[in-house]
């Protein structure tokens, strides 16, 4: 017989389902897109200005 | 019929696969030690994803800013800073390794199943473009470490290109992470380095006592704080590591191994990091001015009259060497992500033709990012800065989506956080979120800060 570590780890295929989120999660996540929609033009912005500092 | 009887008859077409059987063998092994009662064999067989991780994070960009930092302000503050910055990442990779543990899933595909398409497909663009744009600063590294010994830039790209491929080649995991753990003995090349410049032992003593001298609140002290945390965790850690542990197929039983790992690379980068900043601190106590140095090979050059010249050569050695291990773990860090998203094969254990899409994003990548620094006229100083900016500026939610996974009880089970470990983490991913957005801000728009 074999203990649990020595059998071989598949990658598991069945979906794990969306996670169960209370409200303190789910304002963070929301506040979490807010701060994602406002970096992304900064880093656009960022690369777009070093890009014509150094032309 | 013994396991290793199964192993040992494996084919391609039987039910049980090369990626299985490959990590079966070594699972036998692992069990093997631990019935035998062999602890350090046992760590043996089980260190890897932590040390390739951490040391992997000491890369050339990092090291150079190290560097930097030694070169401006000297043996002082940031000394017992960089040791601050690695045991933070050791309670964010701690994290990693429990939930790859606990839900035999990477990163990518578990934000993917359990955050849903938006966060899934922001994570996936986020790492895969960032980590394309590192790997160009890795290239960068590497070609300027080399140009210190007179080689030139396009010799030493093509060469970090074909080792970097060349090591997909090793067909294994076990293999792979073996060679990449030789070739992070390297970033020790850093220690001896620093020994040769002859430091002041009572200077460094006192700085790790008293944290000090503190340099001037300004804008320079502040960018070099904020760029040294942003050189100890990065979004590619946690996806890299966190795949890696379910590669390896780590369960719950190796976690204290695995923990000890994971310290085991925190510490060695640590000392090597601070190595570097103690090297550099020769440039400050002889005055050199510092703002015309940029790439390894400047720092090499402007060591060589002060440290020796073997010792500068260490020094340039170790810039390609954190380049080179470098660019091995994030061009797989973004394959193992891809590959998990589409269902493809994700495991260095698999076949060219069952992985595909996984070694293909990893030699494309490479191959991408050895070329740019090549191209005549390559915005460089643009793809350093983006790369600042994404790495540090989108940290924030890479980690608070690794905490709230980490308390997530449904999948965690019996490894779900602790509020110990919920304190620490929380604390440590607001603190590190906080830091990298602001280093974000003050990179995009640097006159917020004192001058």
């Amino acid at each position: 017989m074999f203990d649990e570590t020595q059998i071989p780890r598949a990658p598991v295929s069945e979906p794990l389902g969306r996670m169960k989120l209370g409200r303190g999660a789910k304002f963070m996540l929301t506040a979490l897109r807010v701060y994602v929609l406002i970096a992304v033009p900064l880093v656009i912005y960022a690369f777009v200005h070093a890009l014509n500092a150094t032309h | 019929m013994s396991f290793l009887d199964v192993v040992a008859s494996f084919s391609p077409s039987s039910a049980i696969g090369r990626e299985q059987a490959l990590r079966g063998l070594d699972r036998a092994k692992v069990s093997s030690a631990r019935e035998r009662r062999q602890p350090l064999r046992l760590l043996w067989l089980l260190v890897g994803p932590g040390v390739l991780v951490m040391l992997g994070e000491n890369d050339g960009p990092s090291m150079i800013s190290y560097a930097t930092t030694g070169a401006t302000y000297g043996v002082g503050f940031f000394a017992p800073f960089i040791l601050v910055t690695f045991l933070m990442a050791f309670v964010v990779q701690e994290m990693t390794v429990r939930v790859g543990v606990a839900t035999r899933r990477g990163h990518a595909e578990l934000i993917m199943e359990r955050f849903g398409p938006f966060w899934g497909w922001f994570a996936i663009g986020d790492l895969v473009f960032g980590n394309l744009l590192t790997l160009v600063t890795e290239f960068i590294a590497i070609e300027a470490g080399a140009l210190y010994f007179g080689v030139p830039q396009w010799v030493s790209g093509v060469i970090g290109a074909v080792v970097v491929v060349a090591s997909f080649a090793l067909r294994r995991y076990a293999t792979w992470e073996r060679a990449l753990m030789a070739l992070a003995i390297g970033n020790l090349l850093f220690v001896p380095a620093a020994m040769m410049a002859h430091p002041d032992g009572a200077k460094l003593a006192a700085a790790f006592a008293t944290w000090g001298p503190l340099p001037d609140f300004n804008g320079a002290f502040v960018t070099l704080l904020l760029s040294t945390v942003g050189a100890t965790v990065t979004p590619w850690m946690i996806f890299f590591q966190q795949s890696a542990v379910v590669d390896k197929g780590l369960s719950a039983a190796d976690l204290p191994q695995s923990r000890g790992d994971t310290a085991i690379g925190a510490i060695v980068a640590a000392v090597a990091g601070i190595a570097t900043l103690v090297v550099a601190a020769s440039l400050f106590d002889a005055h050199v001015d510092v703002s015309q140095l940029g790439g390894g090979a400047d720092f090499a050059t402007a060591l060589q009259p002060l440290i020796g010249a073997p010792a500068a050569s260490l020094f340039a050695l170790g810039i390609i060497e954190a380049g080179l291990l470098a660019a091995m773990t994030i061009s797989t860090s973004s394959s193992y992500a891809l590959a998990e998203v589409f269902h493809a094969g994700h495991s260095l254990n698999v076949d060219f033709s069952e992985g595909k899409l996984f070694f293909a994003v990893a030699i494309v990548s490479t191959l991408i990012a050895a070329a740019i620094p090549l191209i005549p006229g390559a915005p460089l100083v643009a793809i350093t800065i983006a790369v600042n900016v994404i790495a540090t500026l989108l940290m924030a939610p890479a980690l608070l989506l690794l905490l709230l996974i980490s308390s997530d009880k449904d999948v965690m089970g019996s490894l779900v956080n602790t509020w110990r470990a919920n304190v620490a983490g929380g604390v440590c991913v607001v603190a590190i979120s906080g830091v990298g957005a602001f280093y974000g801000l003050v990179t995009v728009f640097p006159d917020i800060l004192p001058k």
